[in-house]
């Protein structure tokens, strides 16, 4: 058998989910949910467009019937900032809440992880960034998305931006996987089509990068091909009728698959890349995806044909004829530009407002991201670069 | 940097899990257990340490409990003073000089950082291992913690270890504990003894005042009293058990009327009374106010003296004052007659010479002579009983002086129809004795013993009678005089000896009598003694020792 150092066999693999309550009104187990986790009073962690969407009003209306108290956090931008985290950890610990709640999209959940995160643990931010640097445990925390792409609901990630070397932290480690996910498709009744379009290909990042990483699993390849199939049956359905019930549902349990793939299977280039751009630019973290992902499957596509070859079948129906043929994977890139150029997700990383003369250092500092480590084919400065100059 | 398999296997996790509430809890748990017994021993050691301790007991005890809590091979405290470490305790190996720590020794680095530390190993070529070469070779690790007195370090505790790495931040911040805590004692223990001599002080004070003083609360409770024997302020057998001021001192169930302690509730300034009691005492009280800070009435402090000696004294003193003035008068008054008398006398002589044979004249003459004769010798006693200056003790025939004043007062008595016995033991020693303060007291005696025959129906007689007894002490002369008169009730009998006490109508008594005679029998070492039965009649007995050396002088 191959030993690891560690005295691990290389073939063991752990997968990891938070107890998930998916289906249509969802929201309404939030209060009980909390109370079972041994809340008492709640800090709920959301943004102003979503109290104004009314959903913050429905899940204080479950927690008082729970009998739970609560304080309501909102001072929350996109790309959540370590300056606000403090503020949120400062409100938490003076309100003497004992959980968490985050209602919204990737930016409360992964600030609700950060504030829970230090609210037991101490010190700043900065300390923890990297892997498995959380020593206690954190306070009890339930995730409602409000949008279909993020997984942090399920994930093992928080990605705080560090205000000052304008950068993304990714904080990794298993505490950080939430105690309950509620996942209520009715919650993308509001979000607005753009809003929709690049969560959908946040999630469909996601799914495709978990899919070819290095630590992929059987256990992980079900639920990323999964989510790259329902994406690709549903996503334009969805930014093009908001209303459509069925085509959010499953969208819903996408981004819900995508999720569970990628904290347990990690990411790739794509996301060590976005990462930079983000810290950078405040840009939405799913039109960088989109932007960025098919450049990142051409780089990656020598290494993994067989893989891309195996999303192009979940994409199209192919008859048996044509698998004679074999090989499709190219077939697989094909698909995902046109479906990001179909909903308005197809730019180049100038239209982002990036310049020319940040990518230089941009992929220096991608090297140093976590999710590179898993990207099926080594990348140097150069390849990174190189990217970055294709999607210009 | 690690190697890409490690960082797979690091990101997703298959080292770690998501760390578990109950893990943290067991954690917690597990270090509140320890510090829990931490605190047990700590309380054990207050417990342990009582005020009366010396410092070193205290080392002693701390290091007998201490090993439960942590490593400890070794305890000392060292204090400082004047910018030296004196070692204070050590233990267990307690060196028999105490030498103290030189001041380049690393122990001295916790002085001036004032903070706790661990020195671990420890460098045994320091100078402190030089001082106390004992301990080079036992201790491997060592932790200082800092006594601090108002901020600023006043010493140190040392705890040292056989063992390295004995001691960790947890072992530091309890024995910082631990030193906080002897602080408190040492300085608990020195205050104690501060109060406690302070205190004793006060007390000795306060028991060695002969006159009892009591402290009483404002619901009349006694608080605290010197011990003393309270005289009986009543004659009355009631019940003086209790707590309350009244019931101990006169036997009451509800406070007196006219307490001085109302007084003093309106306005808080010392009061005084005097009150004799059924017994003839005389006593001054005094009722101090005890206020606090706001000037309110706390409690009282109630001092009782006696002073019936004193109020006796002041009564003789002005008794003599009086008799003096009389005598004076009666001494001007008897030389201004005596001269009279002298021409009546010699001019019936000379006359009765004359006509010698003429008996119808001179049995006339012959009276006027005799009862001229009997002027001169009333007058001469009343010289003697008046003379001014303080007769010295003489050797006195007692029976001459009860002669001199049976005539100087005889026709007072007779008057009365009042039989007079003389039993006069012939053989009465001569004693030393002021012959005019004798006669002033036997005057005294026979004048009361007329008083208390006036109004008796039967026939009146006073019995004066002399004789000597021989006892233990030596021989005594005892005078009597008897009367069968009213008598003396009971309840009266002691007081008759206290002064202005009289049962005789304002006119005719002083109330000073008996005291000055009583006071006259003392001077003489001897005593005035009464018996009487009411309604039967009384004997006082005047009670002399016979004394042939110089009687002590009364002048003095």
């Amino acid at each position: 058998m191959n030993l690891l150092p560690g005295g691990c066999p290389v073939n063991i693999r752990k997968f990891v989910t938070p107890e998930i309550i998916f289906g249509q009104g969802a929201l309404s187990q939030i209060g009980e949910s909390a109370a079972r986790s041994g809340a008492s009073k709640v800090f709920v962690v959301t943004d102003q467009g979503i109290i104004e969407a009314g959903w913050v009003d429905r899940a204080l209306y479950y927690l008082r019937n729970a009998g739970l108290e609560y304080e309501i956090f909102s001072s929350i931008t996109s790309n959540p900032k370590d300056l606000e985290v403090a503020e949120g950890v400062a409100h938490y610990l003076r309100s003497r809440c004992d959980a968490l709640v985050a209602v919204g999209g990737g930016s409360p959940a992964d600030s609700a992880k950060a504030i829970a995160t230090l609210a037991t643990n101490g010190g700043e931010l900065q300390d923890y960034e990297g892997v498995n640097k959380i020593r206690h445990p954190l306070p009890p925390m339930v995730i409602v998305p409000s949008t279909a792409g993020t997984g942090s609901e399920v994930s093992q990630f928080a990605i705080i931006v560090d205000h000052q070397r304008r950068l993304k932290m990714s904080i990794i480690s298993k505490s950080l996987i939430p105690d309950i996910a509620i996942i209520d498709p009715e919650l993308l009744n509001t979000k607005s089509p753009r809003l929709a379009a690049a969560t959908g290909m946040d999630a469909l990042s996601h799914a495709i990068e978990s899919y070819v990483s290095l630590a992929a699993t059987p256990l992980t390849d079900i639920h990323a091909l999964s989510a790259i199939r329902l994406i690709f049956g549903n996503l334009k359905r969805s930014v093009f009728d908001r209303q459509d019930a069925g085509a959010n549902h499953n969208m819903a349990m996408a981004s819900l698959n995508a999720g569970i793939a990628f904290s347990n299977a990690i990411l790739g280039a794509g996301h060590a890349m976005t990462h930079q751009i983000d810290g950078l630019l405040d840009t939405h973290h799913g039109e960088t995806n989109a932007t960025l992902l098919p450049h990142v499957m051409e780089f990656n596509l020598p290494v993994c044909r067989q893989k891309f070859d195996q999303i192009a079948r979940q994409i199209d129906e192919i008859s048996h004829e044509q698998e004679r043929k074999g090989d499709f994977s190219e077939r697989a890139i094909e698909a995902v530009s046109s479906l990001a150029m179909e909903i308005g997700m197809r730019k180049s990383l100038a239209d982002v407002g990036l310049k020319k003369e940040s990518i230089k250092t941009l992929s220096q500092n991608a090297l140093n991201d976590a999710c590179l480590v898993t990207n099926p084919r080594d990348a140097s400065a150069e390849d990174i670069e190189k990217m970055f100059l294709k999607a210009f | 940097m690690l190697d890409k398999k490690t960082l797979i296997e690091n990101l997703t996790g298959v080292n770690s899990s998501k760390l578990n509430y109950y893990v943290e809890l067991k954690k917690r748990n597990a270090e509140i257990l320890k510090q829990n017994s931490r605190l047990e021993i700590l309380h054990q050691l207050s417990r342990d340490i009582n005020l009366e301790m010396s410092t070193e007991d205290m080392i002693e005890r701390a290091y007998r409990q201490l090993h439960r809590a942590l490593p400890c091979d070794f305890l000392a405290l060292a204090m400082l003073r004047e910018d030296r470490l004196n070692m204070r305790a050590v233990m267990p190996c307690k060196p028999r000089r105490l030498p103290n720590i030189p001041d380049d020794s690393f122990v001295w680095d916790v002085v001036r950082s004032g903070q706790a530390s661990i020195h671990d190993p420890v460098a045994v070529s320091d100078t402190f291992f030089q001082t106390y070469p004992e301990l080079a070779g036992e201790l491997q690790s060592m932790a200082i913690a800092p006594l601090y007195k108002r901020a600023a370090v006043h010493g140190l505790l040392l705890v040292g270890s056989s063992q390295k790495k004995a001691y960790a931040r947890e072992e530091l911040s309890f024995l910082q504990h631990l030193a906080d805590h002897l602080t408190i004692s040492i300085q608990n223990s020195r205050l104690y003894k501060e109060v406690s001599r302070a205190q004793q002080g006060w007390e000795a004070t306060f028991k060695a005042v002969t006159d009892p003083i009591l402290l009483l609360d404002l619901d009349y409770n006694i608080l605290l009293d010197n011990g003393r024997q309270m005289p009986d302020m009543t004659s009355e057998q009631g019940n003086n058990k209790g707590l309350k001021c009244y019931t101990r001192l006169y036997g009451r169930d509800m406070p007196c009327e006219e307490c001085p302690m109302t007084t003093l509730k309106k306005d808080p300034k010392p009061v005084f009374k005097r009150l004799e009691t059924d017994s003839g005492q005389v006593l001054d009280l005094f009722y101090y106010p005890v206020l606090d800070e706001d000037r309110r009435l706390t409690a009282v402090t109630h001092i009782i003296k006696d002073v019936t000696q004193k109020t006796n004294m002041e009564a003789k003193l002005m008794h003599s004052a009086r008799l003096a003035a009389i005598g004076e008068m009666a001494a001007g008054v008897a030389h201004e007659l005596n001269s009279p008398m002298t021409v009546i006398i010699g001019t019936a002589q000379l006359i009765h010479r004359e006509f010698e044979n003429r008996p119808e004249v001179r049995e006339p003459l012959e009276d006027i002579v005799n009862c001229g004769l009997r002027c001169k010798r009333i007058i001469q006693n009343l010289l003697t009983f008046s003379r001014q200056d303080h007769l010295p003790m003489a050797e006195t025939d007692l029976n001459e002086e009860i002669d001199r004043v049976l005539h100087l007062i005889y026709y007072q008595i007779d008057r009365n129809q009042i039989s007079i016995v003389k039993s006069l033991d012939p053989n009465l020693p001569l004693t030393k004795a002021n012959g005019r303060q004798i006669q002033q007291v036997l005057t005294n005696l026979l004048i009361n013993a007329r008083d208390a025959l006036s109004g008796v129906d039967r026939d009146k007689v006073i019995e004066v009678r002399s004789h000597a007894e021989d006892s233990k002490e030596g021989q005594w002369i005892l005078i009597s005089v008897k009367d069968n008169g009213v008598g003396i009730p009971a309840k009266n009998l002691q007081r008759v000896f206290t002064p202005f006490y009289t049962s005789k109508e304002e006119t005719k008594g002083t109330g000073l009598g008996l005291s000055v005679s009583l006071g006259i029998a003392e001077a003489h070492g001897g005593s005035l003694e009464v018996e009487s039965t009411y309604g039967a009649g009384s004997c006082f007995t005047l009670r002399l020792p016979v004394r042939k050396d110089p009687a002590y002088d009364l002048n003095n």
